[in-house]
């Protein structure tokens, strides 16, 4: 299907998918930060859950965040590769990239499984609710940027739209920097 | 670059099910919303039918139980938000309008587009499977507070709550992709020469509406999680044992109230245009209304407690959201002297449309007046709860959801569908429906004054607010209701039988400014045909001066 | 052709990593020093989300409006936040006290040794002032 007019015309300057990414990380910003404001208050209401918080596996949770930064800087290679038009490159890192999430479910896969296996789930109590949650929704997100980058990695390598190779990469970025914040706020803190 | 597509869908399925066509889609939301109307007001009337004559068969519904009563309530209040007013007002009306005023093809996004009709659509399909489950649709109100929306041993429908609050998360997931939509478009595509001071108001409050609509509903979305888990699985985020039901409040809230100036936004947006139309004069005021509504905005996200003043929050706090909610009024009545002012002097033209303008402005302002009684803590504490408070917000809502619909179909009608609308029909409607819409309410406002709390399903429970004359009030105002509905009917007939009779319309028919009316009516694929406009000056240049032989001046000539 | 561009983004990844390890390490040596697992944990992650989006995200070559809009939604939650704060933080004020009671369900702990003797019991008299 053709793009219509409207979608070359630049008035702002910033090009048309660009400036929806960014809205849509504005939205994103409040949703995250919706749910990370209710769990800071119950946080400081409830001084008892520094010892639920220190049942989460810190160790998983620092590796989750290596995982993800060092995919952050492929996806942003993969950026620069495809602005120098270097299709094959561009494919290579995003599918490494997609590989770096794989990495991080994995890794939070087996950690679900081992709150799972001592008995504790999302009802055990609002601490767990707000982790699970958290944590389930920024995996879901995860998938969800997993499932684009796989998509247009093969428009990039057949030389189409290349500039969404910089949009999913912002987006990439985004849930690398959820994460930044989930990781003190469910795991470091005690 | 690839080619622009100049051929257009070509078969039923592509042209009408699954468009791409932003006319189309527009088409497809004012439907939709108008056939919701038609679900709320059914609902309205059974309620009220209830309350009118209580335990009498409602005719055309049957009895209406206690728990029916609840439910018809909470959906009657959630479908005219959520399923008409927001619908009709930004979706339709945004689609249709944006791209065709600022002068380009179609929105940046069409299949996006799509998707967003699709998930409303699916949330409607929700709504609708909440009434026929086991234990029936959700009965919490529209607010939903918990502990009575978390537990299925308080609110007795255990599948109608958690598909109530799905749906409306499927009908907010649809506004956020449409929002980017809009908002997108009209920062980039604008016709060349447009600049900011050059968009026609009624696209400025589409796209604040998107905005505010866009920060403000993510705490709420957060909660919805929060809540359908609480719902579904047991968790306790809002349960007393382990979290907080107050919190609810504040998340539904802290959307809820940015929410109704997401609705009313684009009202007084269509309201502005067609009196600067129908009074051959300049807005008065563009900048001022444009930055007043940036402070409206703003501001909105300050006084959301006022909602909450008798649930057990910190005095300090209600004071705090006492004086900014007084506040907020100043904008407000800004706007609505600007549109008075811009009345002032010009050559008025009384067509349909015009009449529902000024409805909205006489009603509107009756509206927020009785606003400032709610939004004094201390005269707040009585008023809470009562039927004061809820003839106030119909006497907004009303002017926004349908004064304000009525206005821009009547006005847009003729660019629809290429046709004209009946003028006697409408005035008919117009009187019917505003002399009626009056009759309902004010008596609302004696009625909460004396005391009658809201969503009480017999008065006969309660024999100090049983009186023979409260009682009459409350009959006169169904009865008026039922006169309201009635005079939809002429409605319903002038706007089905105009599009296939009516007289044919030329593309400009009132003489407007905007690019929209460069158009043919309708306008074809690809809006312009291949040469899309310029833009050369402001959206209200009537009775210019510099311009002899005209008293318009439309937006795309270049002299 | 990973020239010149390529090698800053190198150097900003080994600065996140530097920062990353510093974020990590020291609330696990110190976990009693509130202000420094704070600074550490919280601090750094603030530094290291604002060096994502200027360098990765490419924001600081990027028109401000964008750096306008995504401080203006952080604003508005922090604002939340501060609203908030009376109401839901707090089990108790001047004159008046909560009376939730939190009842730590029984055996959902696991191997936790702190098994079911964790009542937040708050007062369940009214005070009167």
């Amino acid at each position: 299907m053709d793009s219509p007019i409207a979608t070359s015309r630049t008035r702002t300057g910033i090009s048309t998918g660009l400036l929806a990414v960014y809205w849509l990380m504005a939205s994103e910003i409040v949703i995250f930060g919706g749910l990370l404001v209710c769990y800071l208050l119950f946080r400081q209401r409830n001084p008892e859950w520094a010892e639920f918080a220190a049942l989460t596996n810190v160790h998983l949770g620092a590796l989750n965040t290596f995982v993800l930064l060092t995919s952050s800087l492929c996806v942003v290679l993969a950026h620069h590769a495809a602005e120098n038009k270097q299709t094959d490159k561009a494919f290579k890192l995003l599918w490494v990239t997609i590989f770096g999430g794989l990495i991080f479910l994995c890794v939070k896969s087996y950690e679900y499984y081992s709150k799972f296996s001592h008995g504790i789930d999302i009802t055990t109590n609002p601490f767990w609710g707000f982790y699970f949650i958290a944590t389930g929704i920024h995996g879901l997100h995860v998938i969800a940027g997993m499932v684009c980058m796989a998509v247009v990695s093969f428009q990039a390598k057949a030389g189409q739209h290349l500039n969404r190779v910089e949009l999913v990469g912002i987006y990439w970025h985004f849930v690398d920097i959820v994460w930044i914040f989930l990781f003190p706020l469910l795991y470091i803190a005690k | 670059m690839s080619d622009h597509d100049h051929h257009g869908p070509t078969n039923f399925w592509s042209k009408y099910v699954f468009p791409l066509d932003h006319k189309v889609i527009a088409m497809q939301y004012l439907f939709t919303g108008m056939f919701m109307a038609l679900v709320g007001g059914f609902m309205a009337y059974a309620f009220r039918m209830q309350l009118a004559f209580p335990g009498e068969a409602v005719p055309g519904f049957g009895t209406v139980s206690p728990q029916n009563y609840n439910s018809l309530i909470t959906n009657h209040g959630s479908i005219m938000i959520f399923w008409v007013a927001m619908p009709v007002l930004i979706a339709a009306l945004g689609n249709f309008l944006i791209p065709l005023m600022i002068g380009c093809d179609d929105m940046v996004f069409p299949r996006l587009n799509r998707l967003s009709y699709q998930v409303f659509l699916l949330s409607i399909v929700v709504l609708f499977a909440s009434f026929f489950v086991q234990g029936g649709g959700f009965g919490g109100a529209w607010t939903s507070y918990p502990p009575l929306s978390n537990n299925a041993d308080y609110n007795l429908t255990p599948l109608g709550a958690p598909l109530w609050l799905l749906a409306i998360a499927l009908e907010i997931v649809a506004f956020l992709l449409g929002g980017i939509n809009f908002i997108t478009t009209v920062m980039n595509s604008r016709a060349p020469g447009m600049k900011m001071y050059d968009i026609p108001m009624v696209i400025w409050m589409i796209v604040i509406a998107c905005i505010l609509f866009m920060a403000s509903v993510g705490p709420l979305i957060a909660g919805s999680i929060m809540l359908l888990f609480d719902q579904t699985i047991g968790t306790k985020f809002f349960t007393v044992e382990g979290g907080d039901p107050l919190l609810w409040q504040h998340l539904f809230w802290f959307f809820g109230h940015p929410e109704v100036y997401v609705v009313v936004l684009p009202a007084m947006g269509v309201v502005i245009e067609i009196i600067c139309t129908f009074s051959r004069k300049k807005l008065f005021g563009y900048k001022g209304i444009l930055y007043t509504t940036f402070a409206t905005g703003i501001l909105s996200f300050f006084v959301w407690a006022h909602h909450q003043f008798v649930s057990g929050i910190d005095p300090r706090m209600a004071n705090i959201f006492s004086v900014t909610t007084l506040l907020i009024s100043i904008p407000i009545g800004e706007m609505m002297f600007a549109m008075i002012a811009t009345l002032y002097g010009g050559a008025i033209q009384l067509k349909t449309p015009m009449l529902w303008a000024l409805a909205f402005i006489a009603e509107f302002l009756l509206g927020g007046v009785t606003g400032i009684y709610l939004g004094a803590s201390g005269t707040d504490i009585y008023f809470h709860d009562t039927y004061f408070v809820l003839a106030h917000f119909h006497y907004t809502f009303f002017p926004i959801a349908i004064i304000g619909t009525f206005a821009a179909v009547y006005y847009w009608f003729p660019k629809m569908f290429g046709r004209m609308m009946d003028e006697t029909l409408g005035k008919i409607h117009f009187w019917g429906t505003i002399i009626s819409f009056n009759c309902i309410f004010i008596p609302l406002f004696f009625l909460g004054m004396a005391g009658q709390h809201r969503r009480i399903y017999d008065y006969r429970n309660f024999p100090d607010l049983n009186t023979p004359e409260m009682q009459d009030w409350r009959i006169f105002a169904t009865i008026s209701l039922i006169c309201l509905l009635v005079f939809q009917l002429p409605f319903l007939y002038n706007f089905f039988i105009s599009m296939f009779r009516g007289e044919k319309a030329p593309a400009n028919p009132w003489n407007s400014n905007t690019l929209e009316w460069l158009a043919p009516s309708p306008p074809p694929h690809g809006n312009f045909g291949p040469n899309l406009p310029d833009c050369y000056r402001g959206p209200y240049e009537y009775s210019h001066p510099d311009r002899k032989d005209s008293d318009y001046w439309p937006q795309n000539e270049p002299n | 052709m990973s020239g010149h561009s390529t090698q800053k983004y190198f150097k900003v990844y080994f600065a996140l990593v530097i920062l990353f390890l510093i974020s990590y390490i020291v609330p696990e040596m110190m976990p009693d020093n509130k202000v420094m697992v704070l600074l550490s944990a919280f601090g750094i992650a603030i530094v290291k989300a604002l060096m994502v989006c200027a360098y990765f995200m490419h924001l600081n070559t990027e028109r401000k409006f964008v750096w306008y809009l995504l401080i203006s939604c952080l604003t508005m939650m922090y604002l939340f936040y501060i609203a908030l704060v009376p109401d839901i933080m707090r089990k108790e004020g001047h004159n008046w006290k909560s009376h939730i009671e939190v009842v730590m369900p029984e055996n959902h702990h696991g191997h936790d040794d702190h098994h079911g003797d964790k009542h937040e019991n708050t007062e369940h008299h009214e005070e009167k002032n």
